[in-house]
């Protein structure tokens, strides 16, 4: 068991993520972007977070990158439906910058927390 | 008024004969001296001289011969008071007009002088015609110097014509250089300039000049093509113009006949240029928007799958709903499987290009097809097994072989037919069409793909490519088909074109660059297992282990990734065959642990033999090695047992990099 953030701008992408975690028997709080994920980081401790990448305002890139610098111990899963400006390859982007897992969504139930309880 | 001198040496004489001129209206000069004479002839063009011969000096003949150089047009009147047959004669043919006998009378005088006048003005008015004919003559010889300067310059054909002839009158210029005949091949009938009219332009060309011949039409000004004798095709700007009887004479029909085949292929790189370059744009754009579809795609269909995931959790296994969700989760499938598709056309998927044979994946996609295709579809192939390897991503050709198979079978599902695929391995010269410049010349294989379906509408032929574009009937066809079969093609730095067959049907041409190396000759020992059909025939490779399972999982494996490989079990065996043949091998894998001979002695000996050679040495226990004794030796990799196939692909790219 474990806690985790999760940060996706879609509202029905974090309930079903939240609903997810939940079942599998983890503590699971769900945020729209990644500004309030790093609000949310300051208060509480997580082991990990499932951050989507394309979102508006603080995008995942971003995120991760401030994760990254200011907790250098926290696990971090980058999920992402690909790229909207081009050919761009977003998760590789994301490995690059420290999340420790990439998944294209739609990511599958069994493989998402296979990950989960290798990094933890 | 005419103006008359006298010359004598009696003053009488002077004053009658002046008397006698006055009185008829002429202006009268008179003089005793000749050398006054010749003074006055110089000052005054006199139209008749009157002079005394006075016999016996020959003055007055004297006098004649100077007149005559410096008058010409001035007549003379020699008369004596002692006449002689012989001054007359003399007199005569020395030029003057009339020899008269004194005593003159009025009117011999009076009718010499009127007759003298008129001789003069004839003589006059003749030299006037003569000189202006003959400067008109001058001014024509100019003129046609002019027209034939004009001609030998003029970079057409000038032509002129009797509506009514059979043959033009004139045809001129640079005939010969632009059409290979001379001009008089079509002035004297041999040629007919309307027959080197290429057959297509030839019903419109006709058309036009019947219009300007027949005079009901004024001008024209039409482009049309043409065959040189040479059996070139060049371009032609035709500007005619009806001349409606002119001066009362016939009507005529003229005109200019440019080679305008320069400008033309300009116009047209131009113009293929900016369709390209607006095609590639538009191609681009898309691509973007793929990318975002897919992207918003994928997120839809992760909460859709997800959700029938856990749904799936709260439902008892024999409830109904189970099969329903699992149809829901296999079309949630699907759909990503087309995102895939978009993505591909977007070129935001992962390629792995490699060498590979092309043949090959052909034949596989064949195999495949066979099984598939109705029995009123018949499938033909021609497939060159020495076709060179291309650089490109095997699941990328299979994709391109297979979307072109099905829009042909596509085409021809209601008709049945026959699906023609060639294979072969061809040469792209610097001549090659415009949709292929993109294409650097040399070497290439050749993917034909034939059917003889419906072909495809000119109209539409500019986007056949452009994704989810079809003809094909709502919930038949994506739209994507060819648009992935571009977008791929492209990637492998290929070129394609299409185009209707004219028995019916349509043809697709992909090519692709073939990878320019040597290849070595493909090699088995007693020792080796044979490694199948490899997809490359790159690099020989050695591979040592002691355990035969493994040498022919490696065997497997390698020869999928296309190396032509040896295996040995024993490292004596393995260092027999280098030592026979040390050029053979590009690089050496031999396990560690070893009966025998182990794998640091076999490294070792190869090394003494041929230091160059990239050794790449696999143990289960790499901690237990001295890592740097090791690669002191010259061994270039380690491989940690046991390893998968992409590392030791990517531990062999490596070593061989």
């Amino acid at each position: 068991m474990a806690r985790i953030l999760v940060i996706d701008d879609e509202q029905q992408a974090r309930t079903l993520f939240f609903n997810l975690l939940e079942r599998a028997g983890h503590e699971a709080i769900a945020v729209g972007d990644g500004e309030e994920g790093l609000r949310l980081m300051k208060q509480q401790t997580f082991d990990l977070v499932i951050t989507d990448l394309v979102m508006p305002g603080k995008e995942g890139i971003e995120t991760i990158i401030d994760l990254r610098g200011q907790y250098p111990g926290v696990k971090i899963i980058a999920i992402s439906g690909g790229g909207r400006l081009g050919p761009k390859n977003y998760l590789e982007a994301a490995a690059g910058l420290g999340a420790d897992r990439t998944f294209a969504k739609p990511v599958k139930r069994d493989e998402l927390l296979a990950a989960i309880d290798e990094l933890l | 008024m005419a103006h008359i001198l006298v010359v004598d040496d009696e003053e009488q004489i002077l004053s009658a004969i002046r008397g006698i001129l006055e009185r008829e209206g002429y202006q009268v000069q008179t003089t005793l001296d000749p050398t006054q004479a010749l003074q006055l002839c110089e000052a005054i063009q006199f139209d008749v001289v009157l002079a005394d011969i006075m016999y016996p000096e020959h003055i007055g003949l004297d006098l004649l011969s100077d007149l005559q150089l410096r008058s010409p047009d001035t007549k003379v009147i020699l008369f004596t008071g002692a006449p002689t047959a012989e001054t007359a004669i003399r007199a005569i043919r020395e030029g003057a007009f009339d020899y008269l006998s004194k005593p003159m009378s009025h009117d011999a005088v009076c009718r010499s002088v009127r007759r003298a006048i008129a001789s003069r003005n004839q003589s006059l008015e003749r030299r006037g015609l003569l000189e202006e004919a003959n400067q008109q003559t001058q001014a024509v010889h100019r003129y046609e110097q002019q027209i034939r300067l004009f001609i030998r310059h003029f970079q057409g054909i000038a032509y002129r014509a009797d509506p009514e002839a059979e043959t033009p009158e004139l045809f001129t210029g640079n005939v010969e250089e632009i059409c290979g005949y001379p001009g008089t091949a079509f002035t004297s009938g041999q040629v007919n300039w309307i027959d080197r009219v290429v057959d297509e332009d030839r019903d419109r060309v006709r058309e036009q000049s019947r219009d300007l011949y027949g005079g009901e039409v004024q001008e024209t000004n039409i482009e049309y093509r043409i065959q040189t004798r040479e059996g070139n095709i060049r371009w032609m700007r035709d500007i005619g113009q009806y001349c409606d009887s002119e001066e009362g004479g016939a009507c005529r029909v003229q005109g200019a006949i440019y080679d305008i085949t320069d400008r033309k292929r300009l116009d047209e790189e131009r113009e293929g240029l900016d369709r390209r370059l607006m095609h590639a744009q538009r191609l681009e754009a898309i691509g973007i928007l793929a990318g975002g579809i897919a992207h918003d795609f994928n997120n839809l269909l992760q909460i859709i799958l997800g959700n029938v995931d856990l749904a799936q959790d709260d439902i008892p296994p024999d409830s109904g709903a189970v099969p329903c969700l699992k149809e829901a989760t296999a079309a949630g499938e699907r759909a990503m499987g087309l995102v895939d598709q978009i993505l591909a056309f977007g070129r935001q998927s992962d390629s792995r290009p490699a060498p590979i044979k092309l043949q090959l994946i052909v034949k596989e996609t064949l195999k495949l097809l066979r099984s598939s295709m109705p029995p009123s579809i018949r499938l033909r192939s021609q497939i060159d097994p020495e076709c060179p390897e291309i650089l490109s991503d095997p699941a990328h050709l299979h994709q391109i072989v297979l979307n072109l198979c099905t829009n042909a079978h596509d085409a021809m599902a209601e008709h049945g037919g026959v699906l023609t695929l060639t294979l072969e391995p061809c040469v792209i010269g610097a001549d090659r069409p415009a949709e292929l410049e993109e294409l650097k010349p040399g070497r290439h294989v050749r993917l034909r793909v034939m059917d003889d379906g419906t072909g495809i509408d000119p109209h539409i032929r500019d986007k056949v490519f452009l994704p989810f574009f079809t003809t094909k009937g709502v919930g038949k066809g994506t739209g994507l088909g060819l648009s992935t079969v571009y977008g791929l093609v492209q990637e492998s730095k290929g070129g394609m074109t299409v185009a209707n067959r004219p028995e019916g049907g349509c043809v697709f041409e992909v090519y692709f660059p073939a990878i320019q190396h040597q290849r070595r000759p493909s090699y088995t020992s007693m020792d080796s297992i044979d490694s199948g059909d490899s997809m490359v025939e790159g690099e020989t490779l050695m591979f040592v282990d002691d355990e035969p399972l493994v040498t022919s999982m490696a065997a497997r494996w390698l020869g999928r990734l296309g190396y032509s490989t040896h295996v040995f079990t024993d490292g004596k065996q393995a260092l027999r065959a280098f030592e026979a043949d040390p050029d053979r091998y590009d690089v050496v894998i031999t396990d560690m642990a070893m009966p025998g001979m182990t794998g640091t002695e076999l490294a070792s000996q190869i090394l003494a033999i041929a230091p160059d050679t990239p050794i790449i040495l696999s143990s289960g226990a790499l901690e237990h090695l001295a890592v740097s004794k090791i690669h002191k030796l010259g061994v270039r990799e380690l491989l940690r047992k046991p390893y998968n196939l992409d590392t030791l692909a990517m531990t062999i790219r490596q070593v061989l990099q």
